[in-house]
Formats: C-alpha cells, structure tokens, sequence
C-alpha cells in the first residue's frame, strides 16, 4: 500500500479525499494556490505544497508543477478528485512517466472515453444502445440536413469533444437547423478548439441515470448500482439519490450490465461512471457518456452500500484485487445528496463568494457533511463554487427526503447566499415527492422560484433579541465555526489569544 | 421599549416587554408573542417562542441585521434611523457584491443614469455580472479601468444627484 499520496484538488473533494487516507494510515499531500493558502483542505494535509496563483491556470492545471511537488514529498501515488485535471489524459500520462500512481484509469482509456463519439461508438459495438445520432464535420449543409431528418425532430446539438453543456442546443424544427448548428460549432471550437458537432435525439421527458463501476488490474468488474440525477439547473447536477425511484429490478440489472461493458470494451481499472438517458415514458435507455473520474454524488452511494469509494479507487490503484462480487452488492435504504454553491438562487444563481461569517450545521441520524470551507474563510472567486454537500441516508426514499429537509432548514451557510432556500423548495415539491422527475424539472416547475418568508414575525423577535443579547466576547467567535467544522488552527489561534 | 423594524418594503413594530421572570412579551403589530432567549456559544441565538423552540442566525451589520430561520433568509433594518427615503435613495457610489475583474463600463463620467440602468460588466466565479445604478443620479467619477481587479464594498462609481429629483419611489415622508 501507498505511504503517501497527493491530492491534487482543492475544497470539499481534496478534504474528503484526505479523511479516507487518514483512516488507512497513508500521509497526504495537499497542493494549493495563492487563494487557498488558508484553505481547508492545505489545513487538513500532512504536508502542504504551494503551486501558484490563483487563477486554475497558474496552480490546480499545472500538470508540472503537480508532479514536481509529489516527487518533491515522495508521493507515490495521486488522486485527482473530481474536476481540474482528473479527466485529462496528459496528466495521467505525466504521472505514469513520472513513476507515480494516477488513481484513476490509464491515460489510454482516459482519452478514449473522453471523445464522445469513440465512446458511443466502443458502446454500440457492445450491443449498448446510444440515442440514433449523427456527426457532422464540415459536412455538405443539404447532407446534413437530410442526415439530421433521419435522426428525426427534435434534435440535440452537443459538442463532439466535451461536455459540461457547451454548445448545446435544442433544435426543434428544420428550418431552425442552420443558425444553431453554426452557433453550437463555433462554441465548441472557442471551448474545446473542436468544431465538431454531434446531433442526437433529443428525449422529452430525460431522466439520467448513471450507474458507478468499479473494475480492478485483473479483469475484475461490478457496479454498485445507479444514481438518478435529473434534478439539473443548465445541466448541472443539483440534487441526487439512490435508488432511482424508476428503474425495477429487471431494468436495472440490464443497465447495471451495461455499464460494466465499459470495462470489457476498454480494459477500464479503476471507479468510475457511466451515464444514461433514460426515457420517462417508454423506458428505454441510451448510453451518454463515462466519467473516468469519482463524482460529485458518490456519497449516495457509499451511503447505501456502506462502501468507502476513495479506499476502493486506493487500494485498486495499489493493484490490489477487487474481492467484492456483483451479488454483494445490495442497497440499504435510499440516500439524497443537496449540492450546496455560494451563488444566489434569487438571483439569477449569480455567484456568491466572500466571507463566510457564520456555518451552523445539522446533525442527527443518517446526516452527512463533506465540507471544503469552515467559518471565517474567504470563498474565493476563481473556482467552481461548490462548498459542501449535504448528504442524507434514510429507510425509504420518504424518510430520507423528510430528513433532507428538515436538514436543510437547520443549515445555514451565514455572509453569503447558498441555494438552500431553494433546495429546500424543490425537495417539498409534490411530483419530486412522487418521484416524477426529468432534467427539465427545474425549468418546468421552478423557474420563476422566489425565496418565500414565512416567518416575519418570528425575524423580527430574532433581530430585537440580537440587540438584546450580544455576542459575548472573541473567544466565543473564535471558537464559532459551528458544531460538526472541523476546529481549525486559525479557530484554536483566536483562543489562544484570548488565554494570553 | 419599543423597536420599529423594516423588512423589505414592510414596517413592523415590536413592543418589548420583561416579565418578571426574565423573559418578554413581545408584541409585532397586533400578535402578542412569550419569548424566553439565550445566546448559544455558537454565536446563535436559542428562543422558546410561545413554548416552540427556535434557534437564529443572526449576522449584524452597521446598517442591516441578516436572520437566518429554517432554511430562510431575512434582511431587517431600524426603520427608526432611516431617512424617509426608498432603499438606495440616498446612496453616493456603487460597489460590488463580491470580488472579481471589471469587464466593462457601460457610463461616461458626467453621464446622467436613470435607476437601474447598466453601469458595470464585472465577471466573479467565471460568471458576468451586471452592476446597476441605484438611482437616479450623475456619473461624477468612474474609479476603475476595464480589466481592473476589484474587492467587495470597493468604490467603483461616485454619484451626484441629478438635477431634478424625480424619484417618486420610496419616500416615506
């Protein structure tokens, strides 16, 4: 096993990353950028490298810089998290010429998967089935348009080389074709440096649905079941849960199947995702894509099968084998995860960052907190404004959504905007209550969403009992991170101040 | 002892009463409220409203109060200490809500703006925002450059008032 690995990310993945190396006895190195020197996750590190400035360029991208500071510590091994560099194939090259372990599946499979259309194409040859779809390349406009036809209105336009929504476009009608395909194709070049468009189907009512894998060195592989995410804002994943409230067994089992072919298609090692459409109406599923990477939303599933993902991805890159059998795996329960951004829901979700004066979390069975920040930090501007996720484990798909909110009506993020108002709302909604859900459910029922203020009564006692009872002294805002953040030097620092 | 607060365009007294026993009676406008409180070491406040138990963020600012309640958000001000005017009636500059590179200026200096027109382009988290005038008024000075990086609560605009007040907006006189 590792001695010793770097995180080479930031915030509430590189922390969660660090708890599960600290439970196995294996030293961390954390790496930051001028912004982060106070970070969590530098606080939360054996040993902490400094790789330059702020903007992800200049430090978290350095793919140079990254592998010098592992080799400078005697890494031997590094974890990408999610996001910057874990699923860009130069990196995980550098490290295999480097000598050191990339957690994560070779640069090979990397820059397979991460073409969309070899991945589509490596699929379909499985018998998986993708949404009918066509290339275009600079091809002739009339062809195109007869191509397009054939895959039938209303069509999806996407960039052939990445994802994260850029250059997509819903195109309904033919004549409406032209305009947004160039739009979509100049998008995709200022994006990826690709103009290369695909068109697909485009499903009305979408669920996704993704299932986790998880292959080791000798050929290994099962998957530990799905993870529904459809609540998405701009294709955005907000909300998650496990189990999907519409797959049965017998689906199920034919998409957990699927999956795995990933594995056999392309030697795939490690954890990873791979994702589906899946149509609300008729059922039937289309593969869209693989992450070579750990989620966002793995905590749901580590949630109901009571693994530790990060462990597994260590001791699988460790070349140890994979001793779980598909039949172990049996979920427990049903988990929810609420993405929680500093960005502003009133406002046109416009991101928040600054200080955070305040963070009150809640605590009871089945809650659980991956945090990046803690009270007193400064949200810096240069990154994904993801601060923590909330995760949230319950017998049945009720009880773990009525805990989820009343979760989120005890957390409080205070000095900036986080969107739990919000969440909060679309957790209560009746048809997410019936589990009838679509990546256009936020556009169909949220789009015009307000905070509500039910309680004016009650702020007003609040404000008057705040003139009425100070805060007592610095030694009380010292230690205030709120129960359940980790205390950090710069917390136990003010208490020192105050014993001198 | 009594409080005049104000929540969004809303007025709402709270009369204060103690009770011998050390909590109040708290009257916000025609509802009479027990409360008993205690502040948390957490910096929150702890309150038995009429037996119901709740617990308050609460951040203070010179101007404003946040409370933080069951997953809501509510910005309260002393309406006592107000000036008769709407909000951001009176106010001299503009400034950003949060750190980030200037991307564009929309005005000239010596410029008249109406409210809420398009002053800045500024971008934060990968994102543009736009910064509005919040009233009507004179551009006086412009303090930044296009690609300037800028902080929180940092001047970027000065205002003067435009010659004919026509705001009719606000005023409480």
């Amino acid at each position: 096993m590792f001695r010793k690995i770097l995180v080479a990310n930031r915030g509430e993945i590189a922390v969660r990353v660090m708890r599960t190396c600290k439970v196995m006895g294996i030293a961390t190195v954390a790496v930051y950028s001028a912004a982060d020197k106070a970070a969590l996750h530098v606080l939360e590190a054996d040993e902490a490298v400094f790789i330059g400035e702020s903007e992800p360029q200049a430090s978290y991208l350095r793919i140079d810089r990254i592998i010098e500071a592992a080799r400078k510590t005697g890494a031997e091994a590094i974890h990408p998290g999610y996001g910057f560099l874990s699923e860009r194939a130069p990196f995980a090259k550098a490290c295999e010429d480097a000598g050191i372990v990339f957690i994560g599946p070779s640069s090979g499979v990397i820059e397979q998967l991460g073409d969309k259309l070899v991945a589509r194409a490596l699929m379909q040859s499985r018998g998986v089935p993708v949404t009918p779809g066509v290339l275009l390349e600079g091809t002739d406009p009339e062809e195109a348009k007869k191509a397009v036809a054939a895959v039938g209105y209303p069509v999806l336009i996407k960039a052939a080389a990445g994802g994260g929504g850029k250059g997509m476009r819903i195109v309904e009608r033919p004549e409406d074709f032209d305009t947004a395909c160039k739009q979509a194709a100049s998008e995709a070049m200022a994006a990826f440096g690709d103009s290369r468009v695909y068109v697909e189907k485009y499903i009305a009512q979408p669920r996704h649905i993704e299932f986790q894998i998880l292959a080791d060195k000798y050929g290994h592989a099962i998957h530990l079941l799905e993870r529904e995410c459809s609540i998405q804002r701009r294709y955005q994943k907000i909300i998650e849960e496990t189990p999907s409230p519409i797959l049965d067994q017998a689906l199920r089992a034919r998409m957990g199947e699927a999956a795995v072919q990933v594995v056999r298609a392309t030697g795939y090692v490690n954890a990873g995702t791979v994702e589906f459409l899946l149509d609300g109406q008729t059922r039937d599923f289309y593969f869209l894509e693989v992450n070579t990477r750990l989620q966002v939303e793995h905590p749901v599933t580590e949630a109901v099968t009571g693994l530790d993902l990060v462990r597994l991805q260590i001791e699988i890159a460790a070349g140890q084998p994979l001793t779980l059998q598909q039949q172990d795996i049996r979920a427990q329960g049903h988990a929810f995860e609420c993405r929680i951004y500093a960005e502003d829901p009133a406002h046109g979700f416009a991101p928040s960052p600054g200080k955070i004066r305040q963070i009150h979390l809640p605590q009871g069975p089945g809650i659980r907190h991956d945090i990046g920040v803690y009270a007193e930090v400064e949200v810096p501007v240069y990154y994904d404004p993801i601060l923590a996720k909330l995760i949230v484990h319950g017998p049945t798909r009720e009880a773990a959504r009525e805990r989820m909110i009343e979760a989120l009506r005890q957390y409080a993020v205070l000095g900036i905007q986080t969107p739990v108002a919000y969440l909060i709302d679309v957790m209560q909604h009746e048809a997410f209550g019936r589990g009838e859900l679509s990546t256009h459910f936020l556009k169909d029922h949220f789009s015009n969403w307000q905070p509500s203020q039910d309680h004016v009564d009650l702020a007003c006692i609040a404000y008057v009992l705040d003139e009425m009872f100070p805060v007592a002294n610095n030694a009380a805002s010292a230690r205030s991170g709120g129960e359940g953040v980790p205390p950090s030097p710069w917390q136990t620092l003010g208490s020192w101040r105050m014993n001198e | 002892m009594q409080y005049k607060v104000k929540v969004g365009e809303e007025t709402h007294e709270v009369l204060v009463k103690k009770r011998e026993d050390g909590g109040f009676v708290m009257q916000v406008g025609d509802r009479s409220y027990q409360v008993e409180a205690t502040r948390l070491p957490d910096r929150r406040l702890s309150a038995l409203v009429d037996g119901k138990r709740h617990q308050f963020g609460v951040i203070s600012d010179p101007s404003e109060k946040t409370v933080f309640f069951r997953g809501q958000q509510y910005t309260l001000q002393d309406a006592s200490r107000r000036r008769g005017r709407g909000a951001g009636g009176d106010q001299a500059h503009v400034t950003p809500p949060m750190p980030g590179v200037i991307v564009r200026i929309l005005v000239k200096e010596g410029q008249q703006v109406k409210k809420n027109q398009e002053l800045l382009v500024m971008s934060a988290m990968k994102m543009e925002t736009t910064l509005y005038a919040p009233r009507e008024a004179i551009v006086q000075k412009i303090l930044v450059k296009e690609g300037e990086q800028v902080n929180a609560g940092q001047h970027l605009v000065d205002f003067a008032d435009a010659p004919k007040q026509e705001e009719s907006e606000g005023k409480a006189a």
